[in-house]
């Protein structure tokens, strides 16, 4: 019994044991295991290299495509196009392409290499005739050099446009595959400014759709966000003939190209301002800068903008280089009595243009400055009284100085208070950044003094800028309605207007009976006053001039107690002419600023201003047909017969009863040089209509 | 089921294989036209594959004229805008040495 209990209880023992044993192999086995597994992942994650022919096989085969968008169109008024995106590109050649296989090749390999050579010598002949900046000889040196030094990325001339591209392509060599051609192209986005630098400022800058400059200028600056679009990416995947096609098991995201933004500008306005005021200022270097507004009187719409500026150095170019139209804040003279006389009318102060005030030697009672203005009225009249609208035609600092103390004088913040009514205390929004804040200086303000109302009142101690002031008298012609500016009209996507921006109206700054008041008092001043180098022009126009002497900076080294002068005696104008056209039903508002260097001349803004207005008048009356003149259908017109001007080749075309644009045209179209004189229509014509002439040879009309 | 069982129906399958009886031992027969069903159906999938492959490269080739032709259109637009201006016109008109110039007066307007 012991025996059998004792032998059972070994058999146990033996038992745990061998699982003893066989546990403890297996924890082993595991922790060696695990030692190994450690080992082979630190040696997987930083020794091992994959055999590339094996990677290659577990590598995914498809490959993200990012998708860029198109950058949104800048569009004028009537559509056309002032900022597009099209892309350029830059060719580069791999130079070494199929070098080694030739090379590894001993039957046909010299003579493929041949073959390339020949190729490459046509196509750098071909390079040579587009990208005109080597020679033939000087492009296939270049190829051949670089591939003997195995050069892999060599660059083929600058930018091309795609139809350059096209015909890059097509040439020997460049038109055959890939790894045969070695031809590599890179593609850039690119924005082109169809008209220049017409209307930069207002229309910004941008290099292409990824960056744009450190300033956040103009519409491409402001409205970015709109234009830039949506970045996309999509999945390609390799085909069974090893095609990279879209994979429809990816997720992709389609890029959004950007928004059109439909401005309010019109090419043409625009364009015929630019002339106009390049004609006035180019040659005069004394000038540094100018900006013209043309504003829609009923909606504010800003057809124009034009800055032109020079830099500091002698003979420099005028360019588009700084917004002077909205951002250059100064204090504006004369034309800031239109403000003032507004304040009077509307108050009731002064009831009509005619009421008169006496001259007093043009010194305000309190005051000490004397209006050289109403010394020469006094002079050359005999008179001791002057009326109000004579005063504002000859533009008397003393008048306007005169009426604002007199029925403000008790009340300042009255007139201030009339200031910020007419937006002129405050800063708008408006469509593109950089708008200057008005600086007035109300009787609450530390530089507040005796004199600052009477000096306001005539456009000094109070500083706006020239978009503040055309806004002001674009309400006069619009009888009082303030229309704010703006420059955007919509956005657009493929011609769908998504977002309509348009007309806005800021408030009302007088009734319109005020406003009939003073179109009047401001056509006073073109046919009477300061501005009547605008008399003739072709469209009736009411304005009113101002001269302003501008506060010197520091460094411009002011006389010690005169920040208007320097030590030498030399000062800054700005000569503006701002007003309205045609006077009857005005259609547009206009201003031209112009600021002179440091000088000692002075610029008047009946002057280059007022002469440049004439100009942009007279222009826009010839190309816009809304004045054009008419007649009935029963009215005499001259006979015309309907007939082919265009002649059979070599003989004289006949253009009698054509009027001369026509017949000149006509004339100019056959081959021939076209002489006249007389103005008609034509009614005679040397040598007579279907004679043999030489092309180049000269037709002689004679109008009547 | 035991190991010697399964060796002797491999044997079996084998030798039916090299008479070609195989699919009539299994009794496939009946199952032929099933057979033939599935056959087909991966021929179609193939097929389908195949052409789908080509349609979409076909659409890559043509996203690739779309966008050249875009871009083509943009650049002439540019290009027609620029001769568009009136400056431009004058400056042209003048290079050609024509006596033509921009109307200084509209035209007259015949109304009722």
């Amino acid at each position: 019994m012991m025996k059998t209990e004792k032998r059972i209880k070994d058999k146990v023992l033996r038992g745990r044991d061998r699982v003893g044993f066989i546990l403890d192999l297996f924890y082993a086995l595991v922790f060696l295991l695990s030692i190994v597994i450690f080992v082979r992942l630190v040696h997987i994650q930083l020794t091992y290299k994959v055999d590339p022919s094996v990677e290659r096989l577990f590598r995914p085969t498809a490959t993200k495509r990012t998708e860029t968008p198109v950058r949104g169109s800048i569009l004028a008024a009537d559509g056309r196009i002032i900022a597009i995106s099209t892309p350029l590109y830059q060719v580069y050649m791999d130079c070494a392409v199929q070098k080694g296989v030739f090379a590894q090749d001993e039957k046909k390999g010299k003579e493929k290499e041949e073959k390339w050579r020949s190729e490459a010598r046509e196509l750098s002949a071909g390079l040579s005739d587009i990208y005109r900046d080597k020679t033939a000889a000087e492009y296939y040196d270049l190829i051949i050099s670089s591939r003997e030094k195995n050069r892999r990325y060599v660059k083929i001339g600058g930018k091309i446009d795609h139809e350059t591209l096209q015909r890059v392509k097509a040439l020997p060599l460049f038109n055959r595959t890939r790894n045969i051609s070695g031809l590599i192209i890179e593609q850039f986005d690119s924005r082109q400014y169809p008209y220049g630098s017409l209307a930069r400022r207002t229309i910004g800058y941008v290099k292409d759709n990824q960056t744009y400059g450190n300033t956040h200028i103009g519409i491409e600056g402001r409205y970015d966000y709109v234009l830039h679009g949506k970045d996309g990416y999509e999945w390609l995947r390799k085909t069974e003939m090893s095609r990279k096609v879209h994979s429809y098991d990816s997720t992709s995201v389609k890029a959004v190209d950007g928004d059109d933004v439909r401005t309010t500008i019109d090419i043409d306005i625009q364009d015929l301002a630019d002339r106009a005021l390049r004609k006035q200022i180019t040659e005069e270097n004394r000038v540094s800068g100018a900006c013209v507004i043309i504003m829609e009187v009923e909606t504010g719409a800003i057809r124009a903008m034009v800055n032109l500026q020079r830099d500091s150095t002698e003979g420099s170019p005028l360019q588009e280089r700084f917004n002077l139209a909205i951002s250059q804040v100064g204090e504006p003279g004369s034309v800031f009595k239109t403000v003032t006389l507004t304040s009077l009318l509307e108050d009731g102060y002064v009831k009509s243009l005619d009421e008169t005030l006496p001259t007093n030697h043009g010194v305000v009672p309190g005051g000490y400055r004397q209006d050289v203005h109403i010394l020469d009225y006094e002079r050359e009249t005999g008179r001791k009284e002057i009326t109000v609208k004579h005063g504002f035609e000859i533009s008397s600092n003393y008048v306007f100085a005169h009426l604002a103390t007199k029925y403000y004088g008790d009340q300042p913040q009255n007139f201030f208070d009339k200031l910020y009514t007419y937006k002129l205390g405050e800063k708008f929004d408006f469509d593109i950044d950089g708008l200057g804040t008005p600086q007035i200086t109300g009787p609450k303000s530390p530089t507040w003094s005796r004199t600052t109302l009477g000096t306001t009142a005539y456009g000094y101690s109070a500083a706006v800028s020239p978009l503040h002031l055309v806004t002001f008298y674009n309400a006069i012609a619009n009888r009082g309605k303030m229309m704010k500016p703006y420059l955007v009209e919509d956005i657009e996507r493929n011609g769908r207007i998504l977002r309509k921006h348009g007309p806005s109206i800021l408030g009302s700054v007088c009734s319109p009976a005020t406003a009939d008041t003073l179109k009047r008092a401001l056509k006073a001043v073109t046919e009477e006053g300061t501005a009547t180098r605008l008399k003739n022009a072709k469209l009736p126009v009411a304005g009113k001039t101002g001269t302003a002497q501008v506060a010197l900076q520091p460094s411009e080294h002011p006389r010690p107690h005169d920040a208007y002068h320097d030590i030498q005696g030399r000062k800054k104008n700005q000569g503006t002419f701002v007003g309205f056209f045609p006077v009857d039903n005005p259609k547009y508002s206009i201003l031209v600023t112009v600021y002179s260097k440091l000088s000692l001349a002075s610029f008047y803004g009946g002057t280059l201003p007022a002469m440049t207005v004439k100009e942009i008048v007279d222009g826009l009356y010839a190309i816009r047909g809304d004045w054009a003149p008419q007649v009935g259908r029963a009215a005499m017109m001259p006979r015309m017969e309907i007939k082919d001007a265009v002649e059979e080749e070599g003989t004289v075309p006949d253009v009698r009863g054509f009027g001369l644009i026509d017949a000149i045209y006509a004339i100019e179209n056959g081959g021939y040089r076209c002489n006249y004189e007389g103005s008609g229509h034509v009614k005679s014509q040397t040598p007579l209509p279907g004679t043999k002439v030489k092309k180049g040879e000269t037709v002689k009309l004679v109008l009547k | 089921m035991n190991w010697k069982n399964i060796g002797k129906g491999a044997i079996e399958a084998l030798r039916a294989m090299f008479k070609g009886e195989f699919l009539l031992r299994i009794g496939a027969d009946k199952y032929f036209i099933h057979i033939l069903y599935a056959f087909m159906l991966m021929m179609i999938t193939i097929w389908v594959s195949y052409t789908v492959d080509n349609t979409l490269m076909e659409v890559e080739k043509n996203k690739k004229i779309l966008g050249d032709e875009r871009i083509y259109h943009a650049e002439m637009t540019g290009r027609l805008v620029e001769l568009n201006r009136i400056s431009t016109v004058q400056e042209n008109l003048e290079r050609l040495g024509s006596d033509l110039r921009v109307a200084e007066k509209p035209a007259t307007k015949i109304v009722k």
